[in-house]
């Protein structure tokens, strides 16, 4: 009889903890703070209430630090120096090293000295809607060439009328770096977006992947998706024809623009996203990609370790790399 | 059985069944989903998504949003900013925040307002 009792017994106890495990689960924080242009939106779910303090000041510090339009930080005074040598923050460096990696990893479809192209072109103000002028948008593209950056223990030089924009790499890099943080104060789940960069820790609290809904270029305007890829601890990227830019006739211009010639890409797609481990290659990646097009693109990303992409043509055709084959569920 | 198992078998049922009730009972009514609205950083107003309301978030320097809750939908139903990006994001609510691609926020970025739909 005893037996039965202690069965009784051990039957309600499970019971209880049952209910007490879910109860356990860590709080929710959000908070939703504006740099680099663009909204960074935070969920983290843990205990310590101290999680969120200070990540204010350290996207502040990231912004003073890699912006181009800061006077002082680390791009402005690389790109103000005339030809010297500029010494810069470790992390600026190894930014700027991690950005050429990729340029010569795709024979320079990537390159962060695009900005004397980037100047030229207005894609943003409410006066938008015209072209750079033909011929100093040519000489502009001229001075782009990754190959000139000349990086050291004593810094960075380029030489005197080219200037350098890490717009296409900061906010994956900041994004990696706010989940760096996360992961060593022990959080084991947490959603990231720095300006459409989404950057997922581990799982979601109920111990399922991450679901995030992949943009359709064309339907921008009501917010459709072309399908939901499933993420655990990585990231994705998106870049698109919709993003920033006009159209003039039938020409999308916008914000991507080809290193060699300093036009924005035309190509036939419209959107590329790109999912991989950490945002700063995912980000990089997707412009990279985007540039490359449909047939080079798939080939490149295929052969990347790590790396997949989903590709949206301007004629809404949906495409990935073999990696995304159990994760990406399209929406038509 | 002995008498003195039946009492503390019972005892313990009782308990449980107490317990399970409380916590029904004091656990957060399930099914009234929240949203937070912030301005800037900070948090203006909580609203819960089963009664229908208009609020206006009217930062005095010309900046004016409407969010709008209907029919257990949150949404921008109009906004002082200039791209409007904010109202075509549409309406958010727990069953499609994982297809929207801005997922479980609706974002105002000319006017720092921002709606969090609590999702836990």
């Amino acid at each position: 009889m005893k037996k039965a009792l202690i069965a009784v017994m051990l039957c309600i106890t499970l019971l209880l903890t049952a209910c007490q495990s879910k109860a356990s689960e860590p709080t929710k924080q959000s908070t939703v703070v504006f740099y680099f242009d663009t909204v960074v939106t935070i969920t983290v779910y843990s205990d310590d209430e101290e999680i969120l303090v200070g990540l204010d000041e350290e996207c502040l510090r990231y912004e003073n630090m890699l912006s181009k339009t800061v006077e002082g930080s680390d791009v402005w005074n690389i790109n103000h120096a005339n030809g010297e040598r500029v010494a810069v923050n470790e992390e600026t460096r190894n930014l700027i090293l991690t950005a050429m990696e990729f340029s010569r990893r795709s024979e320079g479809h990537f390159d962060i000295t695009i900005e004397p192209c980037m100047a030229l072109w207005d894609f943003t103000s409410e006066d938008r809607g015209t072209l750079p002028d033909a011929s100093e948008l040519a000489a502009a593209a001229e001075k782009v060439d990754w190959t000139k950056v000349d990086v050291n223990e004593e810094g960075v030089l380029i030489p005197k009328g080219m200037s350098i924009d890490l717009g296409a790499i900061a906010k994956g890099y900041i994004s990696d770096r706010i989940a760096d943080y996360f992961i060593e104060k022990g959080v084991e789940s947490a959603l990231l977006n720095v300006g459409g960069n989404v950057r997922t820790v581990g799982l979601k609290p109920d111990g399922k992947n991450w679901r995030i809904g992949i943009q359709d270029p064309e339907g921008v305007r009501d917010q459709s998706i072309v399908g939901v890829v499933d993420l655990h601890g990585n990231s994705v990227v998106t870049s698109g024809i919709y993003e920033r830019g006009f159209t003039l006739g039938d020409v999308v211009y916008h914000h991507i623009l080809d290193p060699n010639t300093g036009w924005s890409v035309q190509n036939e797609l419209a959107g590329v996203s790109i999912v991989a481990e950490e945002a700063c290659t995912a980000d990089a990646l997707s412009t990279t990609v985007f540039t490359m097009g449909l047939e080079e693109g798939t080939a490149f990303i295929e052969n990347f370790d790590g790396v997949d992409a989903i590709f949206v043509t301007r004629d809404g055709d949906i495409s990935w790399t073999s990696g995304l084959d159990d994760l990406f569920s399209p929406s038509r | 059985m002995k008498k003195r198992d039946v009492i503390i078998i019972s005892v313990f049922l009782a308990v449980a069944i107490i317990g399970l009730i409380a916590v029904k009972l004091f656990a957060p009514v399930g099914n009234i989903s929240y949203a937070d609205i912030y301005v800037d950083s900070s948090l203006y107003k909580s609203v819960p998504l089963n009664n229908d309301a208009v609020i206006t978030i009217d930062q005095g320097d010309g900046k004016i949003n409407y969010v709008e809750v209907k029919d257990g939908s949150i949404f921008m139903a109009d906004s002082s900013c200039a791209d409007h990006l904010c109202v075509t994001q549409g309406k958010m609510n727990p069953q499609n925040y994982e297809s929207r691609p801005m997922r479980n926020w609706i974002i105002c970025l000319p006017n720092l307002v921002t709606v969090e739909l609590r999702i836990e």
